[in-house]
């Protein structure tokens, strides 16, 4: 589905963000990409919907270099997530959840229709919420209305970055549960970014361990926890 | 919805300024212009009731334009067809002649030749009286004439205006002439001045010969003897083309030759500056006196001060400047939002402009737009252009990159960032920067007045030249309402257009 090749960032003048991370996922299947704060996982996320461009490296998002596609168009196929939800302040539920099927140009009654479908989808009746604003809604309902905008175009993948790190432990909780319910339901592939080592082990099918930009391990949930690389990973794992 | 709407009434406004620029400024056949003080307006008003008695032109005043150089290019760029002018002021301020020529008729024979050959402009016949500098003591000083100042240099205790005492053809070269030196002189402002000697505290100032102040203060001029001054004499000043235009112009205006002397000029002065007559009424009650208009006709009736007017010619003014201000400076805050070098310079330049004087700022525009309400107009659209580029910046500038990056992650294109993110974020902000603009350019076009852009400046220009409080406040406080009102509105339309959204957002910060 998606494959990762020897990717690397360099910031002038001479600041390594990621240096070298290579990982592929199959279809359905969430990377969850951990470590701590300043480590390169937001570069590394933003290399993938090309917000940054990398300084070396292969993406390949269905067998095709995304690299060499329109950097629009390959944004527009590919969901993106943020701390907050990022949603429109001054923008509608509807509205913010229709931003990437209206930029493709659907049709009215086909948004329309698509909207309802993503609010049933994360538990929200549209009845209720679809004319609010955003200022009318919870942390919680905002990151799900965020979900929801990202799944609207029906990507093939979905990049989250830190999504639920600025909600209260209960919603926190709650939210990764339907996380986990919604990922049955979609069966989307996903990178997810997270500091919270019990979140990735929840969410994640497999595991992009990083330090100063660099891979320290990159398995399965089992595999990091029952055979750690190095003295680093053990740690990292056991202290968060 | 809301959004069309809106565009829907600014367009409906555009028209209706554009549809309000033909009646409020429609052009009649003559446009007589004349300087700020009141002896110039007099004979704007005898001229333009001759023609008016005489002819069936329409004629248009243009009270108290800036001064010499407005008059001036006005007349060379055809603005308007006639105005007042003194030989003396057409040998040296616009000739730049330095050569000194004391005999009035060789003066007036220079002036309408070289006139005539290089800015195709005629000089009528003057009027008959000399409004030159003159020496003015108080009624019961013995000196009678200038070279008698010598004799009572110990008693005398001088006040000059600052012009006066710098100008070669004032007090150096005055005293150089008559060869004495006074030991007190001081510098004061005119109206002062006359102040000053009625109390006693000075008893010699500069005057002009024929002004009216000198009976109200009981005044004597002293004789220019040994003829220092050169000749003053007033005269119509006529662009040519309109005398070819309509020839009974020049037979109206003939009766005017030699009608005035200095002591009649400053009878009438008296009457509009000391008595607060109104220059149609003086001039009226002159032309009938001489026999060249009819008694009966009734001309004191007009209102003072036609506010109504004035005031759809400020809001006019104010908006189309404003307009323009807006169309430039919005794109240009969005060009320096995204190009971040540019920034500084604009803003500089912007913020350079906001601080010229006003009325230098129109003064420049003369030369480019000529008078009237274009210069006056590109005046105020560059006083707009500072709040409103910084406010759009700012705004632009304000929105969460958070946000920016969440719509370039979905892939939206930068245009459409800017107009469906950047922009309704920041219109509040940039609504504040147009607020800004209105209400400075609603003060500052009380100013247009001065090149005859009218405007609620009209009775302050007119008040200030004739010392005439009531007058001046008649502009001021409907000037300053206005500015009250328009802010009031569009406080109310800035509330409209912000996105609801944004408006739910920040009532619940607040809470
Ligand atoms: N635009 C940039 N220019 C220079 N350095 C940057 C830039 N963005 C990120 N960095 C640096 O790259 C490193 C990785 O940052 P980031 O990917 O945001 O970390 P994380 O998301 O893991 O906390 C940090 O040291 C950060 O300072
Ligand atoms: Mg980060």
């Amino acid at each position: 589905m998606i494959s990762v090749q020897n990717l690397r960032k360099v910031f002038s003048p001479n600041i390594v963000a990621v240096d070298d991370i290579s990982f592929s996922l199959k279809e359905g299947e969430t990377l969850c990409l951990i470590g701590t704060s300043g480590c390169g996982k937001t570069t590394t996320l933003k290399m993938l919907n090309r917000i940054l461009e990398p300084s070396s490296g292969e993406i390949h998002l269905l067998g095709k270099n995304i690299l060499e596609q329109d950097r629009i168009e390959v944004r527009r196929r590919i969901g993106y997530v943020i701390q907050r939800g990022g949603l429109f302040p001054h923008w509608t539920v509807a509205q913010n959840i229709s931003l990437v099927p209206r930029l493709l140009k659907w049709s009215p009654e086909k948004i329309k229709s698509r909207v309802e479908e993503m609010l049933n989808l994360v538990d929200l009746s549209p009845v209720e919420y679809i004319d609010r604003y955003p200022a009318q809604l919870s942390g919680g309902q905002q990151q799900r209305i965020g979900i929801a905008r990202a799944l609207a175009a029906d990507p093939p993948v979905v990049l989250f970055d830190e999504p639920f790190s600025a909600l209260d432990p209960i919603t926190r909780k709650q939210i990764q549960e339907e996380f986990l319910a919604l990922k049955k339901k979609v069966h989307k592939t996903s990178v997810f970014v997270t500091h919270d080592v019990r979140e990735a082990f929840l969410l994640g099918d497999k595991i992009l361990l990083m330090k100063q930009g660099k891979m320290e391990q990159y398995g399965t949930p089992e595999e990091l926890q029952n055979s750690p690389a190095n003295e680093f990973v053990r740690n990292f794992i056991q202290n968060h | 919805m809301r959004k069309s709407h809106c565009i829907l009434i600014f367009c409906l406004l555009t028209l209706l300024g554009i549809f309000s620029f033909f009646t409020l400024y429609s052009r009649s056949d003559i446009r007589i212009a004349s300087k700020r003080f009141p002896e110039s307006r007099l004979l704007l008003e005898i001229m333009a009731q001759l023609i008016e008695e005489k002819t069936d032109l329409t004629v248009e005043r243009k009270n108290g334009l800036g001064g010499t150089l407005i008059c001036f290019q006005a007349l060379i760029h055809g603005e308007i067809d006639i105005y007042p002018e003194y030989t003396g002021t057409g040998w040296t301020a616009i000739l730049k002649q330095e050569e000194k020529i004391t005999d009035p008729e060789v003066i007036y024979d220079k002036v309408k030749k070289a006139f005539s050959e290089k800015y195709d402009l005629e000089w009528l016949s003057p009027f008959g009286f000399n409004n030159t500098y003159a020496l003015a003591v108080p009624a019961d000083f013995p000196a009678k004439k200038a070279s008698d100042l010598e004799k009572y240099k110990e008693e005398i205790q001088a006040g000059f205006t600052h012009e006066f005492l710098k100008r070669p053809d004032g007090y150096p070269g005055l005293a150089q002439h008559y060869g004495f030196s006074l030991s007190d002189v001081k510098g004061l402002d005119h109206g002062l001045a006359y102040l000053a000697i009625s109390q006693g505290e000075i008893n010699l100032i500069d005057a002009y010969s024929t002004d009216g102040k000198i009976a109200k203060y009981k005044l004597k001029i002293l004789k220019d003897d040994k003829a220092f001054f050169p000749p003053y004499y007033a005269a119509p000043l006529v662009n040519k083309k309109t005398l070819q235009k309509y020839p009974q112009l020049r037979e109206a205006l003939k009766p005017l030759a030699n009608i005035l002397d200095d002591e009649k000029m400053t009878q009438l002065n008296y009457l509009v500056e000391v008595e607060k007559q109104s220059f149609s009424q003086v001039a009226q009650q002159f032309l009938t006196k001489e026999g060249l208009a009819e008694k009966n006709s009734d001309i004191s009736s007009a209102p003072k001060v036609d506010l109504l007017r004035l005031t759809r010619q400020h809001l006019y003014l104010t908006f189309m400047a404003t307009t323009l201000s807006i169309l430039v400076a919005v794109p240009l805050g969005l060009l320096i939002s995204k190009f971040s070098w540019l920034a500084a310079f604009i803003l500089g330049v912007c913020g350079v402009i906001q601080t010229i004087p006003s009325l230098a700022i129109l003064g420049f525009m003369i030369p480019i737009f000529g008078i009237g309400i274009q210069p006056a107009i590109a005046a105020l659209f560059l006083y707009g252009l500072l709040p409103i580029v910084r406010n759009t910046y700012t705004g632009i500038q304000g929105v969460s990159g958070e946000l920016k990056e969440a719509a370039l992650g979905m892939g939206m294109t930068s245009w459409q960032i800017m107009f469906y993110l950047e922009l309704p974020l920041a219109t509040k902000i940039i609504m504040a920067g147009i607020r800004t603009a209105v209400v400075i350019n609603i003060g500052t076009a009380t100013l247009a007045a001065f090149i005859g852009a009218g405007g609620l400046g009209e009775p302050i220009v007119t008040g200030l030249s004739l010392n005439d409080n009531d007058l001046i406040l008649w502009g001021a406080i409907p000037a300053a309402i206005l500015a009250l009102v328009v802010d009031f509105a569009l406080a109310r339309i800035e509330n409209f257009i912000e996105p609801t959204g944004l408006q739910i957002d920040r009532t619940q910060k607040k809470s």
